[in-house]
């Protein structure tokens, strides 16, 4: 722990973040099936948690849309944007399997009324793969309107020798690529070895390639050590909220061997610039 | 806020992960103090990882110099006598104010009667808690060491957050249930395990050095919790586990 650092010594105290700019880019709303949810996991559930640590603005793709109904997760997540404006911004979330027309016309509804914060992609329980042809309606609309697009975690083969992040970033230069879950495992510590040098040389001075770490389990060393790698311009604090508790993963970053800045980067700055919040 | 880890090793391992954390007990015993954490129930890598009995003779000489760890000597079944025998092993346990854990999964036994009995029988007598990682084990082999010793106190590790539809059923039968807090991360789940059971059924422990420790404080820190509910979690329900209360 970082022994002169001001947010660490709040995170101790359990003194909420009010004069920094926090901003969780990965939650949902909603139920779950694998679990019971407190509140059914309410908007005004998650405004109390974020009251509670200090988090500004919360970007939201309901669990419906990342499951079975992406129109009930959209409107979802369109009606708690309205009902909390300053504190929940809305992801829209496509299912690629269905058809992109539709979708189309609802994100140009979000897009002109100056709500979309960027789309959110959930691979693993939709069944597809980013590289998948299905995605690219996606990918070419948020390249031509310059959208982030956060995703559940980028499979698939190395594409041209490279993880397939890289050459999607390459491809579509508008677009931000954000990927889900880079902190954590894949079970035993070579796969941690292994995913961490393969997602941190897909993002190393890419600069639409952004890593999120948000995760259910947190691992000694690894924030530090990613940003080394990468920047701390590139790593975004997440909570997915309500599917997890958001609180375990603010401490970790309080906590941090990180500077005060760094810390300030990935809470709340990388986010604000890359999604365009708070006039940055 | 004082904090009392239920789960904190020492010692090399054999796979460490690329940025290879902490384990000589100097280092250990540094962070967690870092951290606000002045007390901790230590076990070392050589039990889990190499030789019972040598890992739990090496976790005496390292942590004799202080006085703020204590010991969770690793066990197994006392038929293969390769260690001593339960009731001694439960009785220094005990005297040392420490607990016991087992790895039935990694150390190839079950955590059943015919298997444990004589060591599950001495630590119930003897009041020593059971550690156990939920991987180690499963939720069948957990209900029946608690419906038959139920003054052993078993102390959950590492079990997640998608657990509620099977420790909650747990809780409703049992007293002497424990969960480590660390990775249960459902949303609100600590208020919601206190408001439902009383804060007496969640033990603070961060899984250091395999883990963060400020991801472990800030569920606490952060928490609509009363002050004195989030001490019992912090410290109060590991010491009286351990027989320190009053102390
Ligand atoms: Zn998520």
């Amino acid at each position: 722990m970082n022994q002169d650092s001001v947010l660490a010594e709040k995170c101790w105290w359990g003194e909420a973040l009010t004069d920094e700019l926090v901003i969780d880019m990965h939650a949902h709303l909603g139920p779950w099936l694998a679990f019971p949810v407190v509140d059914d996991g309410s908007v005004e559930s998650l405004v109390r948690q974020m009251d509670l640590v200090g988090i500004d603005c919360t970007l939201v793709s309901p669990h419906v849309a990342i499951g079975p109904d992406w129109q009930e997760g959209n409107r979802q997540a369109y009606q708690a944007h309205k009902q909390f404006p300053d504190r929940v911004r809305p992801y829209f979330t496509p299912n690629p399997k269905y058809p992109w027309a539709q979708m189309e016309v609802e994100t140009d509804r979000w897009r002109e009324e100056g709500i979309l914060a960027g789309f959110k992609l959930h691979p693993a329980v939709h069944g597809y793969a980013s590289t998948d042809d299905l995605c690219v309606p996606i990918y070419e609309y948020a390249n031509e309107h310059s959208i982030p697009i956060l995703s559940h975690e980028w499979k698939g083969e190395k594409v041209e020798g490279q993880h397939p992040l890289r050459g999607l970033a390459q491809r579509y230069p508008n677009a931000t690529f954000i990927n889900a879950h880079s902190a954590m495992n894949w079970e035993d510590p070579q796969g941690w070895a292994q995913r961490q040098s393969i997602l941190t040389a897909a993002a190393a001075g890419q600069d639409n390639v952004y890593l999120d770490i948000t995760g259910s389990v947190m691992y000694y060393g690894l924030l530090e050590e990613m940003v080394n790698r990468i920047g701390a311009e590139h790593v975004l604090f997440g909570t997915d909220v309500p599917f997890l508790d958001g609180r375990a993963q603010v401490g970790r970053i309080l906590t941090s061997r990180l500077t005060d800045d760094q810390k300030r980067l990935v809470l709340g700055r990388n986010a604000a610039r890359v999604f365009g919040l708070f006039g940055l | 806020m004082e904090f009392f880890d239920c789960n904190v090793r020492i010692g090399p391992i054999s796979s460490p992960p690329p940025v290879v954390p902490p384990y000589e007990c100097g280092d250990i015993v540094q962070e967690l103090s870092e951290a606000g954490i002045n007390t901790a129930l230590v076990y070392h890598s050589w039990a889990e990882e190499w030789s019972v009995a040598r890992g739990n003779e090496k976790l005496l000489e390292e942590i004799a110099g202080y006085e703020q760890l204590y010991p969770c000597f690793v066990a197994l079944p006392a038929a293969t006598g390769e260690m001593q025998p339960p009731g001694e092993l439960a009785a220094m346990a005990r005297e040392l104010h420490g607990a016991v854990r087992v790895y039935p999964q990694l150390h190839n036994f079950e955590l059943v009667d015919w298997c444990c009995g004589s060591l599950l029988g001495a630590l119930a007598e003897a009041g020593v808690p059971l550690l156990v990682e939920m991987q180690q084990t499963t939720w069948l082999q957990v209900e029946q060491v608690l419906a038959e010793y139920c003054s052993l106190p078993v102390i959950i590790l590492d079990a997640g957050y998608r657990i509620n539809r099977r420790i909650f059923p747990l809780w409703e039968r049992h007293d002497n249930l424990y969960l480590e807090h660390n990775t249960y991360k459902p949303f609100w789940g600590i208020e919601d395990v206190c408001a439902r059971f009383g804060p007496q059924r969640l033990i603070f422990g961060t899984n250091f050095p395999v883990h963060t420790l400020g991801s472990a404080i800030s569920p606490l820190t952060y928490s609509e919790l009363s002050d004195g509910d989030k001490q019992l979690i912090a410290t109060g329900n590991l010491r009286q586990l351990l027989g320190l209360e009053g102390r």
